[in-house]
C-alpha cells in the first residue's frame, strides 16, 4: 500500500513538472526565459517525463522497484514522506511559479545588477536575435557584426537621391538594436549621427527628468543571467513613464570618447509608448 | 545603496528559469545514469580506467572531453558510476573537472573573451580547473568513503543477470533476449526516474535559493574591492557562487566585469562551475554534508591561493 501511495505521488510529480514545461513551451511563455538554443530542450523534457509519469502510473508493476544493483539506493524515493516532500518541494513550487510568475524582471533587477553602457563590456558579444523577425522594430542589420558594418557604411543619408533605396521602415527610421548602438565602431558612428535611429527597449528613470536608461536584458543560456544593458537617452522635454515601460526612441546617436571607451548618448526626438517585442530579451 | 532588496517578481522569474534551464540536464543525467546501471557492467567502466590510482585519476580529468557533462546532469552520473565500482576519488576528479574540461565550455570560454585574450583565458581556465579537480581527487584518494559518501551509496555494487533465469530451448534464445533487453529498458527507466526525482529535489532547493540572492543582492556593491587583487578574487569568487551560473555561459558574465583584474574573473571561471548554490543542495545528494562544507571551503582557498599566485604570474608576464 504505502509503495502504491508513494508511486502514485511520484507519477503525480513527474506528470505536473511535464506539464507545467509543455504549457510553458506551447504557449510561448518560454521565450521570456531562455536562450531559443535551450528552448527545445524544455518541450523535450516535458514529453519525456509524462510520458514516464502516466505509465508509471498506469502500470500494474510500476510500484515494485526492481533495482539493476544490487545495493539499491532509492529506497527513500519509495517512502511516502519523501514522495509527498518531492511532490511539494518539485510540483508545487513550479506551478507556483507559473501562477505568479509575470515572465519579466522589474525595475530593482537593474539596480542590483548594475547596467552596461560602454562598448569595452561587450567584447566578445554577439547578439545573435538582433535581425530576428520576433524584434518590435525588424532591424535590417545582419546578425554578423562585420555584414552589419558593412550595411552600414553602404548606406546613403538621407534626403540623398539613393535615400529610397534604404531597407527598413518607409519613414527613414533605421532600426537597431540598444546592443548594435553600443558596438557601432568609428566610421559607422559618424554615419549614424546624421540619421534618424529608432530604438525599442525599457525606460529606467534616469538623474533628471529629461535623461532615462533605455535599457535591455541580455541573456546567454536564461534570464537568471541576464545583464541589463542600456542607452542614455536625452531629450528636450521631461517624460514621464513607469519603471520598465517599454518604449520607442526615434533621434541621434552622440558618441564621444572616455577614457578609451565609446560613451552614447540618444539625442531623442521622440519617445512613445509601445507593445512589447515578442522577444523581449536580447541573446 | 541597499545591498538586499527582495522581489517575488523577480524572485519567480529566476527561479523558473534556472528550473528550465537544469532539469532537462538532471534528466539528460539521470537517463544516462538509468542506462548505465542497467546495461554497462561494473567491469567495462572500471576497466576504461588505469589500473594505478594515480593515473585513473588524471585520466578521470579528461574524461569531459569525451564524455561532457554539465555540472547539473554530472551528479546522477557520478553517483551511477560510484554504484559500478570506479574510485570516489576518480568520480570526484571527473565530477569537478567536467564542467569545465569539456568543448563547449572551452568554446565558449573562447567567443566571450574575444579582444580580450581568448586563447590564454579559455587555456588557464581548463587548466587550473583540472589541476584542481585533480588535487581534489587526490585528496579524496586518502580517506574512507564512508566518511564522505551518504549512507547506502558507499557500497560499490557487483552486476547482477537480469532477464530470464530460464534455460533456453533450442530456437527460443531470440525470445529470451528480447524479454531480457526489454526487461532492462525497464529497469533502465525505472532507475533514471528515481535518480531524477532524488537530484531534482535538491535541485529545486538549490534554485530557489540561487533565485534570492541572484536576484536580491546588489552587485554594484563589490565593485570598489575590484582594486585590490586579494579581494578582488574573493568577491568574484563569491559572486560566481550566489550568481549560480550555467558553466556554458559564465564566461559571457565573467567578460563584461572588465573593472576587475584578470586574476579575479579567472577564480570566478574557475570557482563558479565546481561549487555553488544550486551545487551544495545537489552534491548533498550524494555526499554527506561535511564533506560538502569540506569542500566548499577546499576549493574556495585552492582557487583563491593558485589564481592569486600562479595566475597572476602568467597574467603579468602576458603583460595583463
Amino acid at each position: 500500500m504505502q509503495a502504491k501511495v508513494s508511486n502514485a505521488l511520484n507519477a503525480c510529480t513527474l506528470v505536473g513538472l511535464g506539464a507545467v514545461f509543455l504549457s510553458f513551451y506551447w504557449s510561448g511563455r518560454i521565450d521570456q526565459y531562455l536562450n531559443p538554443l535551450f528552448r527545445p530542450l524544455v518541450l523535450v523534457s516535458g514529453v519525456v517525463t509524462v510520458i514516464i509519469g502516466v505509465t508509471r502510473l498506469l502500470g500494474s508493476h510500476a510500484a515494485q522497484h526492481r533495482c539493476s544493483e544490487r545495493d539499491c539506493d532509492h529506497r527513500h524515493v519509495r517512502s511516502v514522506l519523501w514522495s509527498l516532500a518531492s511532490f511539494g518541494v518539485i510540483c508545487v513550487s513550479v506551478l507556483a511559479g507559473s501562477t505568479f510568475s509575470r515572465d519579466a524582471f522589474d525595475q530593482q533587477i537593474v539596480t542590483n545588477r548594475g547596467s552596461i553602457e560602454d562598448d569595452g563590456s561587450l567584447s566578445g558579444l554577439h547578439i545573435s536575435n538582433a535581425g530576428s523577425p520576433g524584434n518590435a522594430l525588424h532591424p535590417f542589420v545582419s546578425k554578423n557584426g562585420s555584414a552589419f558594418n558593412q550595411d552600414m557604411q553602404s548606406l546613403p543619408a538621407p534626403g540623398t537621391s539613393d535615400a529610397g533605396s534604404m531597407r527598413g521602415p518607409a519613414n527613414g527610421e533605421i532600426a537597431l538594436e540598444v546592443t548594435d548602438l553600443l558596438r557601432a565602431e568609428e566610421p559607422l558612428r559618424n554615419a549614424l549621427a546624421v540619421k534618424n535611429v529608432a530604438v525599442v527597449g525599457q525606460f529606467v528613470r534616469g538623474s533628471t527628468e529629461t535623461k532615462f536608461r533605455l535599457t535591455r536584458m541580455l541573456i546567454w543560456c536564461c534570464a537568471a543571467d541576464a545583464r541589463p544593458i542600456h542607452v542614455t537617452v536625452e531629450v528636450s522635454a521631461p517624460v514621464n513613464f513607469p519603471d520598465m515601460q517599454w518604449v520607442k526612441v526615434v533621434g541621434k546617436p552622440e558618441y564621444s570618447i572616455r577614457n578609451g571607451h565609446a560613451h552614447l548618448v540618444m539625442k531623442a526626438d521622440r519617445v512613445m509608448p509601445v507593445k512589447p517585442p515578442k522577444e523581449a530579451m536580447l541573446y | 545603496m541597499n545591498w538586499f532588496a527582495f522581489s517575488w517578481q523577480n524572485f519567480w522569474f529566476a527561479f523558473l528559469a534556472l528550473v528550465f534551464e537544469g532539469v532537462p540536464f538532471i534528466l539528460l543525467g539521470s537517463l544516462i545514469s538509468g542506462a548505465i546501471a542497467a546495461f554497462v557492467p561494473a567491469r567495462v567502466i572500471t576497466g576504461l580506467l588505469p589500473k594505478s590510482r594515480f593515473a585513473a585519476i588524471l585520466v578521470s580529468g579528461l574524461l569531459g572531453v569525451i564524455f561532457p557533462v554539465c555540472d547539473c546532469g554530472i551528479v546522477p552520473i557520478v553517483r551511477r558510476m560510484l554504484k559500478k565500482g570506479v574510485p570516489l576519488s576518480c568520480g570526484v576528479t571527473y565530477m569537478l573537472a567536467s564542467p569545465i574540461v569539456n568543448p563547449l565550455v572551452i568554446s565558449s570560454t573562447v567567443v566571450a573573451f574575444q579582444g580580450q585574450a581568448p586563447l590564454l583565458n579559455a587555456g588557464l581556465r581548463v587548466g587550473f580547473g583540472y589541476f584542481i579537480a585533480v588535487i581534489i581527487g587526490l585528496i579524496v584518494g586518502t580517506l574512507q568513503s564512508e566518511s564522505i559518501l551518504r549512507k547506502g551509496l558507499f557500497t560499490p555494487s557487483t552486476p547482477r543477470r537480469t532477464g530470464m533465469r530460464i534455460a533456453p530451448l533450442p530456437g527460443t534464445v531470440s525470445e529470451t533476449i528480447e524479454v531480457d533487453f526489454a526487461r532492462k529498458v525497464c529497469d533502465a527507466v525505472r532507475t533514471a526516474t528515481d535518480d531524477f526525482l532524488g537530484t531534482t529535489l535538491y535541485f529545486m532547493v538549490g534554485a530557489a535559493i540561487a533565485a534570492t540572492f541572484n536576484t536580491t543582492i546588489n552587485q554594484r556593491l563589490i565593485l570598489p574591492l575590484a582594486s585590490d587583487s586579494s579581494l578582488s578574487i574573493m568577491a568574484m569568487m563569491t559572486l560566481s557562487g550566489i550568481l549560480t551560473l550555467c558553466c556554458t555561459s559564465d564566461a559571457f558574465i565573467a567578460a563584461t566585469f572588465v573593472t576587475f583584474p584578470s586574476v579575479a574573473r579567472m577564480a570566478f571561471l574557475v570557482f563558479g562551475p565546481m561549487f555553488d548554490l544550486k551545487l551544495i543542495f545537489l552534491y548533498s545528494a550524494l555526499f554527506k554534508k561535511r564533506f560538502v562544507v569540506a569542500l566548499g571551503v577546499g576549493l574556495f582557498l585552492s582557487v583563491g591561493v593558485i589564481c592569486g599566485i600562479i595566475a597572476s604570474e602568467i597574467y603579468a608576464s602576458q603583460g595583463f
